[in-house]
């Protein structure tokens, strides 16, 4: 999810109906530039080199979002259920329209990892690596992260392990995504960041841009990139 | 083009565009300035010090959302800075006009009560909350319209699927 705010100025965003690597082509009402979703920034026309402000959002279930936010809203939409016409796609062999240019066959292609890019470096962590290992702490471009996974909802999150005061935490699991920091003891909530318990309750972790995406094509977009779990 | 290619096409794209989009968040991350294939591993350490300097007269009104705020974070995500990356290694490819598959602008929200009439438990969303005004998208929705451009709690932003 990215700020509409560029340089201080509002926009808005529509489909351009064009693809990079098979990857959603965004452009802007204002300028006709097109931004590139994976790599979040302008790809061509007036804005072209542009970053997108990242923002943190969560992806959870209805069910838990609510319990978390009960007075969140939620869009109108008419309809009971889902209607996603395209879930035959995620199990399929098909990869994209356009082919792919990079390839790799460490995991299968529609796989889904998490995709963190930092500072010139990229770190791909398998949905599979995590089932096992639902909390990881690591390093990319010299920041500490934790990567937090819950398997029952297959959703996760990528937070920095650096305190306002400078601290570096390191965080064991406790079941699924909770976990508990090993210097203060406090408990967090993996996926929404918060501390609900102990010492640091209250405290949200600074989030890392990453990116829920199948394996094939992270590995188009970030042919470097380190695979967690097959290093 | 008739309409049943259309449609097929329309189809084929929107399911296409979920190999990268499994998520609303895209990593809006530090240039890459490398050509694909080379490896920067072993390398110079990644310096957070070439992040470029910043116009502190960019950044949005992000307060009070951002509470443990690192230099790395402030330097790379927090406004606009111009990224060095090779465009040329991306070949675009065009498949259906503009706004063939339409964004949404500014939707219509139910209250949470309101919302479980049409919504399942176990229904993936994307949450957002800032400043106390938390929104709920499901991701079905996002897989037929891939973007959102909404406001939240003072934040405009953009949902991307």
């Amino acid at each position: 999810m990215y700020s509409r705010i560029i340089n201080g100025n509002e926009y808005t965003f529509g489909v351009s109906g064009k693809l990079i690597r098979n990857a959603l082509v965004m452009y802007d009402h204002e300028t006709d530039s097109l931004w590139s979703q994976l790599l979040g920034e302008s790809v061509q026309g007036l804005l072209m080199g542009t970053r997108l402000e990242y923002l943190p959002a969560v992806m959870t279930t209805w069910e838990n979002w609510r319990s978390m936010h009960p007075d969140t809203r939620a869009i109108q939409k008419g309809y009971v259920g889902a209607q996603d016409p395209y879930e035959g796609y995620y199990g399929g062999t098909v990869l994209g329209v356009i082919g792919v240019q990079n390839r790799d066959d460490r995991l299968g292609d529609k796989e889904f990892v998490i995709g963190v890019e930092l500072d010139r470096e990229s770190a791909a962590y398998p949905f599979s690596v995590l089932n096992d290992e639902p909390v990881i702490n690591d390093e990319i471009a010299g920041l500490p992260v934790v990567v937090a996974f819950d398997a029952e909802i297959g959703a996760g999150s990528v937070w920095e392990r650096t305190l306002a005061d400078g601290r570096v935490l390191e965080f064991a699991e406790l079941r699924g995504a909770l976990m508990r920091d090993t210097e203060t003891g406090t408990l967090w909530d993996g996926i929404t960041g918060q501390a609900v318990e102990g010492a640091l309750a209250g405290d949200t972790l600074s989030p890392v841009p990453k990116t829920l995406v199948f394996w094939f094509a992270w590995f188009d977009f970030h042919p470097d990139t380190r695979l967690y779990g097959f290093e | 083009m008739s309409r049943r290619v259309t449609l097929l096409l329309f189809i084929s794209l929107a399911g296409l565009l979920l190999s990268a989009c499994a998520a609303a968040n895209a990593p809006a991350a530090e240039p890459v300035s490398d050509p694909p294939g080379s490896n920067n591993a072993g390398g110079q350490p990644a310096a957070p010090a070439e992040a470029q300097a910043l116009d502190p007269t960019a950044a949005p009104d992000l307060e009070g959302f951002q509470p443990t705020a690192s230099p790395l974070f402030e330097q790379s995500y927090r406004a606009n800075p111009i990224s060095d990356r090779d465009y040329s290694q991306f070949e675009i490819v065009t498949l259906l006009p503009p706004d063939g598959i339409p964004a949404l602008s500014f939707p219509a929200f139910y209250k949470a009560e309101r919302a479980d009439r049409e919504y399942l438990p176990e229904e993936m969303v994307i949450g957002v909350e800032f400043n106390g005004d938390a929104r709920a998208y499901p991701v079905e929705l996002l897989s037929r319209h891939e973007i959102v451009n909404d406001t939240v709690g003072g934040i405009h932003l953009a949902v991307t699927w």
